[in-house]
């Protein structure tokens, strides 16, 4: 648990902040000219770049480009079927034909398709069936909102991927109502790594291939892709994305931005957000958060409110906010949080490890502590560059 | 990649023994083979006839004295797959390109056949196949539509991609579709050593002890060069310059090959058609 | 590859314009865009770099790891080329959309550095057959503003130039196992010479002349262009032609005499900017993204 190390005797932290302080933070806004929106953001060593493109149809860039893109490998029929690319194939075929209209792309059962090969290793692997077993899905059923229920078992539809995919965003719904409906808290305990996966998990791994659900008829679809450079941390990574963490990540933050993003403004239309770790060195979700909110705003896109994620942790009884790299690593408790300031909700809550609950009360207050005056210092970047737009303007 | 249970899967990577042989302290072997240092501008024979698949619409056979055969078959203009993607293709059609090299193409376990390395091997010679093609034909004539062009790499004894390149611009004419030209491939390579001088058609064992290497394919009708691909050392200044001007040179004496391959092979057609009517 | 439609009459503009040897943004055929070159922006890696041409923007990691030799080199060390064309640049590369272009680049720097002398790799190699350093060039498009290649492979000159190998030690005992140790102190590392590290100039035809460093909306008017990688003695040590249209022979010829001589001026331009940000030392103010 909670190492002692983490705070000195004299109250000091292991890079010389006091528990409370969080690491200097730098942040720019419109670092790039051809992205709608962008943000930089260095959180101590944790660096992130944040890029927004839309509101954009949504059978726009992303979904024209796929086509563009999948061609140019020789063509199906040519090719044999064995490779491992044959499993992504069929839905290339069945996702080309819905041509320009909005609401037919992306059916539902190609992502099925695609997603059985990435996920042997998934517990809900049974569940996946569409004439499962009974048994399994009835404790996933009780965790989820009563919506799910319909689309789990026996349903026409073969891929209980998507179904589930579609209960994800629905939770969204309890954001865009104007009306400040206190958002459901959701408190997912991820246990450390090789136990069994979080509720989170359950559902079909996201796949950051661009938007798979339809067009929603009432509000924008947030589009997330979440990617860490391969250099960024200390050991290389493979690859820059499309892992499970990234991609759990990327539906978090399509979570948190969905109950941000005035989504309801642009119906039948798409926003991307895309966030890249430079160099990480812990808390880099929040980092990406926090720089997601600045690019969302550069790009202009009404929101609710900032988004400011930050993390806490506790050594002994003291919380800690922003943990850095080591103190992630040292394995205590570790909280999440991503707040709407203003308005004091909670767009994303996530605890790995044990902690009672007694304690939870102090972590998260320390979390929101930490966002708030995150808050400010965002708060100060948007103003100074609407201060220096305005001065090019009036020019 | 789905993994067959069945078999005993080897090691991802192989080396051929010559590898620990000649750390061994044993004599060269491939030395013996260019005893005879050969004229460098000299061709290797080629061998050439267009449409020999019947299945196919258009085919042709490439084979040069070294070894190296290659089997192309084309595809006339098609339906494009993607609605969206043709119309972004500002009017004019799209070849596609395979290359693929058969499991038993090389000599030593160059790559392991299937591997990921060499699906990208084969990723980029057809890419390179694409570009080489792409301006030999009227994609303008074939708007929203594809055509196709398959290479299969029987047997690998050097100059491989230059092989492939014209037997893909013969299936193609082949098939009918309408070409401003022929694209001949023609390779050369630079043995190492300051001085030594670029070689036409390097066979395999040449290609893989080269410093530099190229690959060029010109449309010798038009005199317009369609591909240039090489790297590796060119010590001299000018070296590739002149390299450029030995393989251009190489493509023009191996048109009249593809011509008379092509004019036979409309022969065979039309006699054919003559005894069926 | 992010690309911009143009109407008839722009790609005229352009056009004419090239022929009187003044192009859109004033520049003349052979002249580069203003190029901003950063070092080490990452600190975790062995050396990094940011490169910002026009708008195209790169990012490059070395990350230098312990590894075994390749069997054919036992006694060298090797570089890997990785590129990363992130959905920064533009939502056509999220997902794996950037991988086909990703692996075109790798493929290209990997013939770029295909000529021995371009970067000693025996230097890197700790002992032979048994380990070397590899050096993992990693390779961030953040965005395009045409001319890619030519912006990457300064922004890989430069993150090599920076890169700094920790020096390692050989222990042998009786037994004649091996041990490795890690030198202590972070400044004792080596430096890889980068004199012969080839630059790509990328030429491409436009009308009847070619020019250099093109724009998004001038690789829109030009059907076929020619890459060079040049050293900074003026050897070449790739060539490749790209592009769905051909080229006259007497045309590359001329493109590999330009290509050769802005390329020498390309590097010299690179080592003044390398040599006067090392001089500086510490007391350098990192920019990185903030500036």
């Amino acid at each position: 648990m909670a190492a002692p190390e983490l705070l000195s005797d004299e109250g000091y932290r292991a890079d010389g902040r006091r528990p409370a302080e969080l690491r200097k933070v730098r942040a720019r806004m419109g670092v790039f000219a051809q992205a709608d929106g962008s943000a930089y953001i260095e959180q101590g060593n944790t660096k992130a770049l944040a890029v927004v493109y839309g509101p954009h149809e949504v059978s726009g860039a992303g979904h024209r480009a796929r086509g563009l893109r999948s061609p140019p490998s020789p063509s199906a029929p040519l090719r044999a079927p064995p490779l491992p690319l044959g499993a992504s194939a069929p839905p290339r075929g069945l996702r080309s034909p819905p041509s320009p209209s909005a609401p037919l792309r992306a059916p539902p059962l190609p992502l099925g398709a695609s997603a059985p090969p990435r996920a042997p290793p998934l517990p809900p692997g049974p569940l996946r069936s569409p004439s499962g077993p009974p048994l399994p899905p009835e404790p996933l059923r009780s965790l989820h909102p009563p919506g799910l229920s319909p689309f789990v078992p026996g349903t026409p539809r073969p891929p209980p991927a998507t179904g589930a995919a579609e209960v994800r965003s629905l939770p969204g719904g309890r954001g865009p109502s104007p009306v400040p409906v206190p958002a459901p808290p959701r408190v997912c305990t991820s246990p450390p790594p090789g136990s069994v996966p979080a509720p989170v998990c359950t559902g079909p791994r996201p796949q950051m291939r661009g938007s798979r659900s339809k067009a929603l008829p009432d509000r924008a679809l947030v589009n997330c892709q979440y990617s860490m450079a391969t250099f960024s941390t200390g050991e290389r990574r493979r690859r820059p994305h499309g892992d499970r963490q990234a991609g759990e990540l990327a539906l978090q933050l399509k979570q948190t931005f969905e109950a941000a993003i005035l989504t309801r403004l642009y119906p039948r239309s798409q926003i991307d957000i895309y966030v890249q770790v430079l160099q990480a060195d812990g808390g880099n979700y929040c980092a990406c958060v926090n720089a997601a909110t600045l690019a969302v705003m550069d790009a202009g896109i009404p929101m609710r409110d900032y988004v400011c994620a930050s993390s806490a942790g506790l050594a002994e009884d003291t919380p800690l906010a922003d943990l850095s790299s080591p103190e992630e690593a040292a394995g205590g408790p570790r909280l999440v949080l991503a707040l709407l300031p203003a308005s004091g909700q909670i767009a994303l809550l996530q605890l790995s490890a044990r902690l009672h609950q007694e304690r939870l009360e102090a972590a998260l207050e320390a979390a929101g502590e930490a966002c708030r005056a995150l808050h400010a210092v965002l708060d100060r970047v948007v103003r100074e560059r609407l201060r220096e737009v305005a001065a090019l303007l009036g020019d | 990649m789905p993994l067959d249970h069945r078999r005993v899967r080897g090691p991802e990577e192989s080396q051929p023994p010559e590898v620990w042989a000649a750390a061994g302290g044993a004599g060269e072997v491939p030395e013996e083979e260019d005893a005879a240092p050969r004229d460098p501008c000299a061709l290797r024979p080629l061998f050439a006839r267009a449409g020999l698949l019947s299945q196919a619409e258009g085919s042709a056979y490439v084979e040069l004295g070294g070894g190296t055969k290659v089997l192309c078959a084309a595809w006339g203009p098609r339906e494009a797959a993607e609605p969206g993607a043709a119309a972004a293709a500002a009017g004019g059609g799209r070849l596609l390109c395979e290359f693929r090299r058969a499991p038993f193409a090389g000599r030593g376990a160059r790559l392991r056949p299937g591997s990921a390395a060499e699906r990208e091997a084969e990723r980029e010679a057809a890419a390179a196949l694409r570009e080489a093609l792409e301006p030999a034909v009227r994609l303008a004539r074939y708007p929203r539509a594809r055509l196709a062009v398959s290479a299969l790499l029987l047997q690998d004894g050097g100059s491989a991609l230059a092989a492939a390149i014209s037997a893909a611009a013969l299936a193609l004419a082949d098939a009918g579709v309408e070409m401003y030209d022929l694209a001949v491939g023609c390779a050369l390579c630079r043995p190492p050593g300051p001085a030594a001088a670029w070689m036409l058609q390097p066979g395999e064992a040449e290609e893989r002890r080269a410093a530099a290497r190229l690959t060029v394919a010109l449309l010798p009708a038009l005199n317009q060069v369609s591909a240039v691909l090489g790297g590796g050392q060119g010590s001299p200044p000018d070296a590739w310059a002149q390299a450029l001007r030995l393989g251009l040179d190489g493509c023009h004496r191996l048109y009249p090959v593809l011509r008379q391959s092509l004019l036979r092979a409309a022969r065979r057609r039309d006699a054919a058609a003559a005894t069926t009517a | 590859m992010a690309s911009v439609v143009l109407s008839e009459a722009e790609k005229l503009y352009i056009v004419h314009g090239v022929q009187e040897d003044l192009r859109i943004d004033g520049r003349g055929c052979e002249d580069y865009r203003c190029a901003e070159v950063e070092t080490d922006v990452v600190s975790n890696t062995s050396g990094s770099a940011r490169v910002k041409l026009g708008h195209t923007d790169i990012l490059v990691g070395v990350k230098a790891e312990m590894g075994t030799p390749k069997l054919e080199k036992p006694d060298e060390g090797y570089l890997e080329f990785f590129v990363d064309c992130s959905a920064n640049a533009t939502p056509e590369f999220e997902g794996r959309g950037g991988e086909e272009l990703g692996t075109e680049i790798a493929n290209t720097l990997y013939r770029v550095f295909s000529s021995e002398s371009s970067i000693d790799l025996k230097s890197i190699c700790i002992n032979p057959r048994e380990h070397c350093w590899v050096l993992y060039v990693d390779v961030l498009l953040l965005e395009c503003g045409g001319n890619l290649f030519d912006a990457i492979s300064i922004a890989v000159k430069a993150a090599l130039f920076n890169t700094r190998i920790p020096k390692v030690r050989v222990l042998e005992d009786e037994e004649g196992s091996k041990e490795i140790e890690l030198s202590d102190d972070p400044y004792d590392c080596i430096r890889l010479n980068v004199d012969d590290v080839p630059c790509i100039v990328t030429l491409s035809k436009i009308g009847y002349r070619h020019v250099v460093d093109a724009t998004l909306q001038e690789e829109a008017c030009s059907l076929a262009s020619l890459l060079i990688s040049v050293t900074s003695k003026g050897a070449i040590t790739s060539m490749k032609k790209m592009g769905k249209g051909s080229l006259d022979p007497e045309s590359i010829f001329e493109m590999m005499e330009t290509g050769k001589r802005v390329g020498k001026s390309l590097h010299i331009a690179l080592q003044k900017i390398l040599d006067e940000e090392e001089s500086l030392g510490t007391s350098r103010q990192k920019v990185g993204f903030l500036g």
